[in-house]
C-alpha cells in the first residue's frame, strides 16, 4: 500500500530579494515497508524534502510553489493546524542527522519515550498507566538493541552516546508506531561501526512495522544498504530513480556516474579516485539542466532547456543523452 | 544538577559563598521576623515583632536622640532616639517580600507573555511583543505615584506599581529564550511526536530557559529592593512609623553630614544586600552556562 506520494514539487526559498529553487518537480512514491533513499550533495534539496514532508518547513523563507505531498490519501500542505497535529506522531516521525540536538537535555530517556506514548495513546482509545507506558518504552529500547536498557532510560542525553541517541530516536518512532519515517542523514555524526549497526536496526524495525522510510543520505554506499529505491537529487530535481540495484550497477544520468565513481571500492584498485569538477551553484542554471557547468558530457543541447523525465530501462532519467525532450 | 551539588559548587568560591550566606540571612531572618510580625498582628499583640529585638523600633526616647554608633547602638539612633539597627532588622521582612513578590510576579506575568510570543511567533508575537513595548515605556516612579495617590499608601499598591513595570524585561527575556529554544532540534522531534503547542511550552520550552531567567531573577531581587527603598525614600513606601530602608536613608539625609550614621548606615545595608543578590546572581549563571 502506497504511503506516501509526492509529485511534481517545488519549493522556493526567499533570500536577499530573490528566489532560489530548493526542489523543482520532484515526484516519488514510498510504499509500506519500502526503504526510499534520497540521495544528493549538499544544496541538491534534499534536506528540504524531508522537512517539506515533515511540515517543518518555515514558511517564510519557504515557498511552497506547486505540487502535492499526499499521505494517507490526503494532500498534506491542505490540512489545517488542527490536522497536522494528527499525521504528526502516529502519522509522520523523523530521525534527525545531529543526535545531540535532537533530545531535550533536561528531560530523562526514559520520559521522553514516556511521552511519545502518551500522544500516541491519546491517538488511540486505550488508555496507558504511567508504568506501563514506562515498561513499554524500555522494551523498546531493547528492541533497537541498547543493552543495558534499564540504565540507559534513567540516564539524560549528554551522559549517552550519539549513536546510542539515534537507537533511541528509534525507540521513540517504534513509540509512535509512524506509517512514514523520514530519516534526515541519521548516521552522518556517527563513526562506520555505530553507522552499520543503526542501518540493521533500522532495516530490522521497518521489516517488523512495515512503515514507510524516507530515507536522506549523501553517502551512497549507505543508501546502498538500506534502500530499496533510490532518487539521486540534483539542483533541487530528480535526476535518476529507480530500484537501488539498477541506479548502483547500471547508472545513466552523468551525475550518477560520477557519484558512483568516486566512491572508493574494492575492485578498482588503480589509479586516482575520480572526482565530479567543479562545485554546485545554483545561479544561471534555472532554464537549463543544472548539472551542466560540471558534466563531462555537456553539450549545445543540454542548454535548450530543462531537460524532462524519461524512463528508460525501468529507470527515471533526466538528461538529454536518453531523449531530447524539455520541460515547458 | 542536584539542588545541593549547586549549593556546593557555590559554596567553593569566595564571592558566591559570599552572596549566598548574604542572601540567606536576608531570607532567613526576614522568615523568621516576618512570621512573628504577622502572628503579633493577628493575635493583637504587636510586641511579639520585636521579641528578638534589643528594643521597640517605635518607642521613642528622646534623651537618646542621634547617638552615634557604639556598643549599643551599633547603628546609632535617629532623631528620637530610636535604635537604627533595632529598625533596620524589623523593616527586613517588608523589603523580602516586596522583592521576593516583584521579581516573582515579574518572572510570572514577563513567561505568560514572553513565551507564546517567542513560541508561537507572527500575530501572537506581535500583539504580545507591542504590548510589552507599551508598559516597558512607563516610568516606574510616575507610574506608582499614580497607582498610589488613586488608590491610597499601602504595601499592596507599592508592590502592584512595580509588578507592572517589572514584567516587560522579563517577557522579554522570555521570548529570546523561546526563540533560541524553538530553533533546537528537539523541539521539531517533539512537534513531530505530536506534541500540541502548549504541552511543548509547558515540557520544554519553560524549563530550558529557566537557567537564564533564575540567574538573572537572582541579580534583579537586588534591583527591586533598590527601586523600592527609592519610593520608599521619596515617601511612596510604606506608611510612618514603620520602618523601612529607603524611608530611613531618605529621612535621614536632613541629618547629613553630622549625624551621619542616621541616613548612611540603612544606605550601607540596602547596599549590602543588592551586592550580595549580584554575587549570587553572578554565581549561579556561572555554574549554569558551565564557566568553572
Amino acid at each position: 500500500m502506497e504511503v506516501l506520494r509526492v509529485e511534481g514539487l517545488t519549493v522556493d526559498y526567499k533570500a536577499g530579494g530573490g528566489q532560489v529553487h530548493a526542489l523543482r518537480n520532484v515526484s516519488l512514491t514510498i510504499q509500506e515497508g519500502e526503504i526510499v533513499g534520497v540521495v544528493g550533495e549538499s544544496g541538491s534539496g534534499k534536506s528540504t524534502l524531508a522537512l517539506a514532508v515533515s511540515r517543518l518547513l518555515r514558511s517564510p523563507p519557504a515557498i511552497q510553489r506547486s505540487g502535492r505531498i499526499v499521505f494517507r490519501g490526503s494532500d498534506i500542505a491542505e490540512l489545517l493546524p488542527a490536522k497536522i497535529d494528527n499525521i504528526r506522531g502516529t502519522g509522520i516521525f523523523m530521525v534527525f542527522q545531529d543526535p545531540f540536538l535532537s533530545l531535550n537535555p533536561l528531560m530523562k530517556v526514559k520520559d521522553q519515550i514516556v511521552e511519545a506514548i502518551f500522544v500516541r495513546s491519546k491517538h488511540g482509545s486505550h488508555h496507558l498507566e504511567r508504568e506501563e507506558a514506562e515498561r513499554e518504552a524500555i522494551s523498546h529500547l531493547k528492541t533497537v538493541r541498547i543493552g543495558d536498557a534499564e540504565d540507559v532510560a534513567e540516564r539524560y542525553p549528554h551522559q549517552i552516546s550519539g549513536g546510542q541517541i539515534q537507537r533511541v530516536m528509534l525507540a521513540m518512532a517504534l513509540a509512535e508506531r509512524p506509517q512514514l519515517l523520514i530519516a534526515d542523514e541519521p548516521t552522518t555524526a556517527l563513526d562506520v561501526t555505530t553507522q552499520s549497526q543503526i542501518l540493521a536496526t533500522l532495516k530490522d524495525i521497518v521489516e517488523e512495522t512495515k512503515m514507510g522510510v524516507l530515507f536522506v543520505t549523501h553517502d551512497l554506499a549507505v543508501a546502498g544498504v538500506i534502500c530499496n529505491q533510490m532518487a539521486v537529487l540534483y539542483g533541487g530535481m530528480v535526476q535518476e530513480a529507480g530500484p537501488t540495484s539498477k541506479i548502483l550497477f547500471e547508472p545513466k544520468h552523468p551525475y550518477t556516474i560520477g557519484l558512483i565513481d568516486s566512491v572508493p571500492s574494492k575492485t578498482k584498485k588503480e589509479g586516482p579516485l575520480t572526482a565530479i569538477r567543479g562545485s554546485f551553484n545554483p545561479v544561471g542554471l534555472e532554464e537549463i539542466c543544472p548539472f551542466t557547468p560540471r558534466c563531462p558530457l555537456a553539450r549545445g543541447e543540454c542548454k535548450k532547456g530543462v531537460p524532462a523525465q524519461n524512463t528508460v530501462d525501468g529507470t527515471i532519467v533526466r538528461c538529454v543523452n536518453y531523449g531530447e525532450n524539455y520541460e515547458s | 544538577m542536584s539542588f545541593f551539588g549547586t549549593l556546593k559548587k557555590l559554596a567553593s568560591k569566595p564571592g558566591p559563598l559570599l552572596g549566598l550566606a548574604i542572601v540567606t540571612a536576608f531570607y532567613g531572618w526576614s522568615l523568621v521576623e516576618g512570621l512573628l510580625q504577622l502572628v503579633g498582628s493577628l493575635i493583637h499583640t504587636p510586641s511579639l515583632g520585636w521579641i528578638l529585638l534589643q528594643s521597640n523600633p517605635f518607642t521613642p526616647s528622646l534623651s537618646n536622640s542621634l547617638l552615634p554608633p557604639s556598643l549599643s547602638h551599633i547603628m546609632g539612633t535617629d532623631d528620637l532616639g530610636r535604635d537604627i539597627w533595632t529598625r533596620v532588622l524589623y523593616a527586613a521582612p517588608t523589603d523580602a517580600l516586596v522583592s521576593t513578590v516583584v521579581v516573582g510576579g515579574g518572572v510570572l506575568v514577563g513567561g505568560l507573555i514572553g513565551i507564546p510570543a517567542g513560541y508561537l511567533g507572527g500575530g501572537v508575537e506581535e500583539v504580545n511583543m507591542r504590548f510589552t513595548d507599551l508598559f516597558l515605556a512607563f516610568p516606574a516612579l510616575i507610574l506608582a505615584v499614580a497607582i498610589e495617590a488613586t488608590f491610597g499608601r499601602q504595601l499592596i499598591y507599592a508592590i502592584l506599581a512595580l509588578v507592572i513595570v517589572w514584567w516587560p524585561s522579563y517577557a522579554r527575556l522570555f521570548r529570546a529564550e523561546a526563540l533560541r529554544i524553538r530553533g533546537l532540534r528537539f523541539i521539531d522531534a517533539a512537534l513531530l511526536s505530536g506534541l500540541s503547542n502548549r504541552s511543548i511550552m509547558t515540557r520544554h520550552i519553560i524549563p530550558s530557559s529557566l537557567n537564564t531567567v533564575l540567574s538573572y531573577a537572582t541579580l534583579d531581587l537586588g534591583n527591586s529592593i533598590l527601586v523600592y527603598s527609592i519610593l520608599s525614600f521619596l515617601g511612596l513606601g510604606v506608611p510612618a512609623p514603620a520602618p523601612e530602608w529607603g524611608a530611613m536613608t531618605s529621612l535621614g539625609l536632613s541629618y547629613f553630614p553630622q549625624w551621619w550614621w542616621y541616613s548612611m548606615l540603612p544606605g550601607v545595608v540596602i547596599t549590602v544586600i543588592v551586592i550580595g543578590a549580584a554575587l549570587l546572581g553572578d554565581g549561579i549563571r556561572d555554574i549554569l552556562t558551565g564557566v568553572e
